[in-house]
């Protein structure tokens, strides 16, 4: 198995803050932003020396929680820094982009890191929707069509117009094109039945998150077979797993670090505009009704001593059959840096020999 | 707008060129759709002069026959502005045969209608009526969008 590091910034407030999404910007401190994109870099330089395989970053909006609102800037100054990991964009919100500018700023990071770009395009998380004032009701559409049309501007060699439904072009022609031809290795990111069928039918990888093993085992199994109806099977790397973890010297001591963690939905909104997205944002499971997460920090699944964490890891491989687990070690937001650094330490040492051979 | 039937012999534009003579019409804007897609290219290279525009939908005219190779090697002699439209549902069409039209046509303008199998102007009459009609009225300078994007006046 393969192993990624999400990376998010990780920001340390000088003063508390609401927790309430959006964040008031005016509470934002900029020394401490600046301190915690050089942290990161020296966080990451140690995630590459440890001998992860990617380090992943993500599109997020309006919070410190993950301090990346543009990915591709991340990724361009990871990559900038790092020369031998790949750098993983999981990835653009596709509904609110333009996507031919998207299929053109990744076709350019492909090029300048060399070709160690994997991409993941996605929905975004509901309330990314409020960003750019997009309306949710058609945030499923667009991340189709855009998603389409990033592919179309990567492999078409000549002059084209898109005339979409919710995107209309009349010329596109992009330069650079990546480096890797056709494009990088790509990611249709969610678990639902459209996001699993749009992966199987463009030949590309399934990525789910945070759900339990049983959960998203239910997408990725969705997911092969609707690749086998298209006439093709995925390779264990083409799934991937986002998911917490917390790893400890011991189980006692992982599950008191969990315990001491706030039980919160990671992008709170009002509870007005929280229940009317609700409404208007339907999520799915390969296809079964998902609830929203209204309340409640998302699960940690993989958690305790390197013994227990390495069976989780085979039981994962069993139940999700993912050959890269992106991993968000300690819980993102968490402002402590000292035991996030133990954490890699520990997993470097007592899990990912381990594990790597899976 | 007239519609002609497929003529048997798409080799043969001067009788469909009779046709649109004898209905009174000079210059005119010619559409092919999928197999009647060659008559209309026979016909556009037959009356230069007379064809001013040409709109190729899903066209289903090069790839095999030796007489498909002849009117292949004359696409380049084209010189009508061709508006050349493919939906993105259509694997009907290997790529390689696609591409030939906006490769040889030297005024063409390749537009992929979203959602839209081989019948676009049936799967997407919105789109197809759309763009058509913007490149009928402009050609070439259809390119040049003119919606609007004001909100408050």
């Amino acid at each position: 198995v393969k192993v990624s590091f999400f990376e998010t910034g990780r920001y340390r407030s000088p003063r508390p803050l609401p927790t309430e999404w959006p964040v008031p910007s005016g509470m934002y401190d900029p020394d401490a932003g600046a301190r915690a994109y050089r942290d990161m870099l020296e966080r990451l330089e140690c995630v590459e020396e440890i001998g992860f395989d990617w380090i992943s970053v993500s599109e997020h909006h309006y919070s410190p929680r993950i301090l990346s609102p543009s990915p591709v800037v991340s990724a361009a100054f990871i990559a900038a820094r790092l020369h031998r990991i790949t750098i993983a964009l999981l990835g653009p919100i596709v509904p609110h982009s333009n996507p031919v500018q998207v299929a053109e700023e990744l076709a350019m990071l492909d090029t300048l890191a060399q070709g160690r770009l994997v991409v993941g395009l996605l929905r975004g998380t509901t309330n990314e929707s409020l960003t750019y004032d997009l309306n949710p009701a058609e945030a499923r559409e667009r991340t189709d069509e855009g998603m389409e049309l990033i592919l179309r501007a990567w492999t078409e060699p000549r002059p084209f117009g898109w005339q979409g439904r919710h995107f209309q072009y009349r010329t596109i022609s992009i330069w650079p094109r990546p480096l890797q031809q056709p494009h990088p290795p790509t990611y249709a990111l969610g678990t639902s039945r459209e996001s699993c069928e749009f992966a199987a039918r463009h030949r590309l990888g399934c990525g789910v998150s945070y759900g339990s093993f049983e959960a998203v085992g239910k997408a990725t199994r969705y997911y092969r077979e609707q690749c086998a109806r298209y006439g093709w099977q995925p390779s264990p790397e083409q799934i991937v797993y986002r998911a917490n973890m917390i790893v400890a010297e011991t189980d006692a001591e992982a599950h008191e670090i969990l315990s001491q963690q706030p039980n919160r939905a990671p992008f709170t909104m009002r509870p007005g505009v929280r229940d009317a997205m609700a409404t208007l944002d339907a999520r799915n499971i390969a296809g079964e009704a998902r609830a929203p997460v209204l309340s409640g920090a998302l699960p940690t699944t993989f958690i305790g001593s390197p013994d227990t964490v390495v069976e989780q890891v085979r039981r994962c491989q069993d139940v999700v059959g993912a050959g890269v687990l992106d991993l968000s070690l300690y819980p993102p937001g968490s402002a402590e840096l000292e035991p996030l650094m133990r954490a890699l330490e520990l997993f470097g040492k007592k899990v990912l020999p381990r594990i790597r051979e899976m | 707008v007239v519609a002609l039937e497929a003529p048997a012999h798409p080799g043969d534009p001067a009788a469909l060129a009779r046709a649109i003579g004898a209905l009174g019409i000079d210059a005119f804007d010619l559409m092919g759709t999928s197999a009647t897609a060659a008559a209309a290219l026979e016909l556009a290279l037959h009356e230069p002069a007379r064809v001013r525009s040409l709109v190729l939908e899903a066209p289903a005219a090069l790839g095999g026959t030796e007489r498909e190779a002849r009117l292949e090697r004359r696409l380049p002699d084209l010189a009508a502005p061709t508006l050349v439209l493919w939906g993105t549902a259509d694997e009907a069409m290997p790529a390689a045969v696609r591409r030939v039209y906006a490769e040889l046509i030297p005024g063409a303008h390749l537009v992929f209608v979203y959602a839209a199998a081989r019948a676009i102007g049936a799967d997407r009459p919105e789109a197809f009526a759309g763009v058509v009609a913007d490149f009928l009225e402009r050609r070439e300078a259809f390119v040049i969008s003119r919606a609007p994007t004001l909100i408050h006046p």
